[in-house]
């Protein structure tokens, strides 16, 4: 507890004693008055100041001010024992309110503690600890064992094992070796290693994810702005109800003092704090739980979508497969299988796409760059470049009906790179990329999640995505098409939306920006590398594996199964209590109950969306 | 043929005219401590002339606002007062 919250613990306390020895006393008249005057003072002195001075402010119809005509209006009409009792239950709840934020907001910082306090410096004159802002990429930093990685980087000497928990929610350790890309952010937990700095600070990952959940706030679940539109409406309207049942009733059928108790007891509801408060920190809860598992998610309004999500449409290289392809069969025409591979790996020299890299690992010699001239990539389709001189066209079947040569199909699955030299046909070579082994498992609980139809698109041959496709029992596949084909897929499968139910997009972030853009959740993977990922994306999975969408799906639900409750709970109380109150039925202790008792427990209920449950995985694994 | 209504999201958001004379800002609010203050000076400072729109979060005690750039520095005492009168104890950090 900090020092004002203790200080009001204090003051609590002792009206709470004072009152407590005032009860058995047999006081009478004034002295009974001012006698109940000191715990009450002692407990709500603030607020009546508060109060007063809002007035003179303009700013009527505060908390403050409702509860100090209620209990002001209590001690009037003789209730001295409720207008001390409300006021010292007032306190308790505000109290038990601001503890319970601040806790909540220090487990928020606690998640994201990965802020890195200073670099080691490499310096002409040793090592100097500095602040990492100061450090320019290019410069060398070290990071001893069981200190924060300050600034993207490669590792240039040392090998050691990374906790990478606090970025990816992975619990188990990464082993890092020279020529390693690292991200800041990762403890260091064995050895000394000596990082080449690769991007400045303000755009290393620990500053983007920083940015990303501190910005959060800002965009606001429909559920939010329905409170604060409530909140509006709702405190005038029970002022307005209070102030006539006091007035009007009593005027025709006399008994005013029963008529203003009624009155008071409106007045103790009026606050709509439970909601007011409960809402946004079950949403606040629910994106920190979240990020604590490696997905950031970039504001309440994803989250509430997330929840509805019906169709979830997948990118499959990289997504759902590893992206890491291999040669797993070469098939020359006219020439040597070596000859067919090395002027693949030459022709693609210079891609650095997953199939290229592929080709080129399987070339395993160095690439001459001298031999290759006039590259020119072919979006979807493939490269056309010189090879010594030759022109080698090198992709999928349509490019080899765009340049009119005969190719033959292949019998195996997996993606096939047709080569032809000079407009003649010389061979192909298969590669296949491997299924994630949490795919399966993913869409599986994607589906007991509520999510109706899973679709895969992907710009891969149709044999090797209808493989992909009947191992993990999708619901529809889509082959063969180009980046621009997919924002026209994505945009009919919105066409098919029923209801309120949402569309989720999910890419590993290379040349998927427009997508993750159009669905109505974009979902990027992978998020440590790519910035036109995180900044197209709705929601960034640090790490890759897609079983993280089934568990971001869980968080969104409990998240909004969390906030419905406490505005059913809380608004039916409240109008219960406002029924039973103008009715003569309820009684100011009702009312306390109805003000302080919902907002206490309706943060306890929202405190339960920060907790979330061992991921997936793991409970895969201890099972 | 069905004709379905897509949302262009952040349709206007993005486009590069918008983003060439609004600026975002973000603002630390020290103190801030009631939910329904929050929500209060939220409405007020969306008022403001000049200011496109504002979010407060009273959980993260930020103030997020989007705001006219040429007119920032105005806008920006404009706030301050705004807030200072709804929330006395509450203080601003840039």
């Amino acid at each position: 507890m900090e020092k004002k919250q203790k200080q009001r613990l204090a003051r609590i306390l002792c009206a709470a004693a004072v009152f407590l020895l005032l009860l058995p006393l047999p006081l009478e008249g004034y002295w009974r008055l001012t006698a109940f005057l000191v715990p009450y003072g002692i407990a709500g002195w603030e607020v009546l100041w508060r109060a007063l001075r809002n007035i003179f402010r303009g700013q009527v119809f505060d908390e403050n001010f409702l509860m100090a005509v209620a209990t002001v209006g209590a001690f009037c009409i003789g209730e001295y024992l409720e207008g001390v009792a409300v006021m010292l239950f007032y306190q308790v709840g505000e109290l038990f309110q601001d503890v319970a934020v601040t806790r909540s907001r220090r487990s928020i910082s606690e998640l994201m503690d990965i802020r890195p306090d200073y670099a080691n410096l490499q310096t002409e004159n040793g090592l100097r600890r500095v602040d990492p802002q100061q450090v320019r990429p290019g410069e060398w930093v070290v990071v001893k064992a069981g200190e924060k990685i300050p600034l993207d980087g490669r590792v240039l000497e040392g090998d050691t094992t990374l906790d990478t928990a606090a970025l990816t929610g992975e619990p188990l350790p990464r082993e890092v070796r020279p020529g390693d890309e690292v991200i800041s952010g990762c403890v260091n937990l064995s050895g000394v290693i000596t990082v080449e700095v690769s991007k400045e600070f303000g755009e290393s990952t620990v500053s983007k994810i920083l940015d990303l959940v501190e910005n959060s706030a800002g965009k606001k679940a429909k559920a939010e702005h329905f409170i604060t539109r409530f909140a509006r409406i709702y405190t005038p309207v029970v002022v307005i109800c209070a102030v006539l049942l006091a007035i009007v009733p009593p005027l025709f059928l006399g008994g005013w003092s029963g008529w203003i108790e009624r009155g008071l007891i409106f007045l103790v509801i009026s606050c709509p704090c439970a909601l007011v408060i409960s809402i946004p920190m079950s949403f606040f809860g629910g994106i920190g739980g979240a990020s604590k598992k490696g997905i950031l998610v970039k504001g309440g309004n994803y989250l509430e979508a997330l929840a509805r999500t019906g169709i979830v449409v997948f990118d499959k290289t990289g997504t759902l497969t590893k992206g890491s392809f291999t040669v797993t069969a070469v098939h020359p025409d006219r020439i040597s299988r070596e000859e067919l591979l090395e002027l693949a790996a030459l022709a693609e020299g210079f891609s650095d796409h997953p199939i290229s890299r592929s080709l080129k690992k399987a070339y395993g010699r160095r690439i001459d760059e001298e031999r290759i001239a006039n590259v020119r990539e072919i979006a979807g389709r493939g490269i056309e470049s010189y090879v010594d001189g030759r022109r080698v066209c090198a992709g999928n079947d349509r490019l080899m009906e765009q340049e009119g040569v005969a190719w033959r199909e292949c019998h195996r699955a997996g993606t096939v790179v047709h080569v032809a030299i000079d407009g003649l046909y010389a061979g192909h070579i298969v590669i296949s990329d491997e299924i994630k082994p949490d795919a399966a498992q993913a869409i599986s609980a994607l589906r007991q999640g509520g999510v109706r139809k899973v679709v895969m698109l992907t710009g891969d041959a149709p044999s090797a995505a209808e493989q992909v496709g009947k191992a993990l029992a999708l619901d529809e596949v889509q082959a063969g098409l180009l980046p621009g084909d997919k924002v026209e897929r994505v945009e009919s499968l919105l066409c098919q939306k029923t209801g309120k139910e949402t569309l989720a997009f999910v890419g590993d972030g290379i040349n998927d920006a427009p997508v993750l853009s159009r669905a109505d959740i974009g979902i990027a993977m992978g998020g440590m590398g790519s910035d036109a990922a995180i900044e197209a994306a709705d929601i960034v999975l640090m790490d890759d594996q897609p079983s993280k969408i089934a568990e971001a799906v869980s968080i969104s639900r409990k998240t909004l199964r969390i906030v419905k409750e406490n505005i059913m709970f809380a608004i039916g109380v409240k109008i219960l209590v406002l029924l039973l109150g103008a009715a003569g039925l309820a009684n100011m202790w009702a009312a306390v109950f109805a003000d302080v008792g919902v907002s206490v427990l309706a943060i306890l209920n929202a405190s339960r969306a920060l907790r979330c449950r061992p991921s997936l995985k793991t409970r895969f694994e201890t099972a | 043929m069905i004709v379905c209504k897509l949302r262009a999201k952040n349709d206007l958001f993005s486009s590069k005219e918008r983003l060439a004379f609004i600026m975002t800002k973000q603002l630390r609010l020290k103190g801030l401590d009631c939910a329904n203050c929050a929500a209060k000076m939220e409405r007020a400072v969306q008022k403001i002339d000049g200011v496109e729109n504002a979010t407060v979060s009273f959980l993260t005690q930020r103030m997020t606002i989007e705001v006219q750039k040429d007119k920032q520095e105005e806008i920006f005492q404009k706030v301050l007062a705004v807030c200072k009168k709804i929330e006395p104890d509450c203080e601003i950090q840039a």
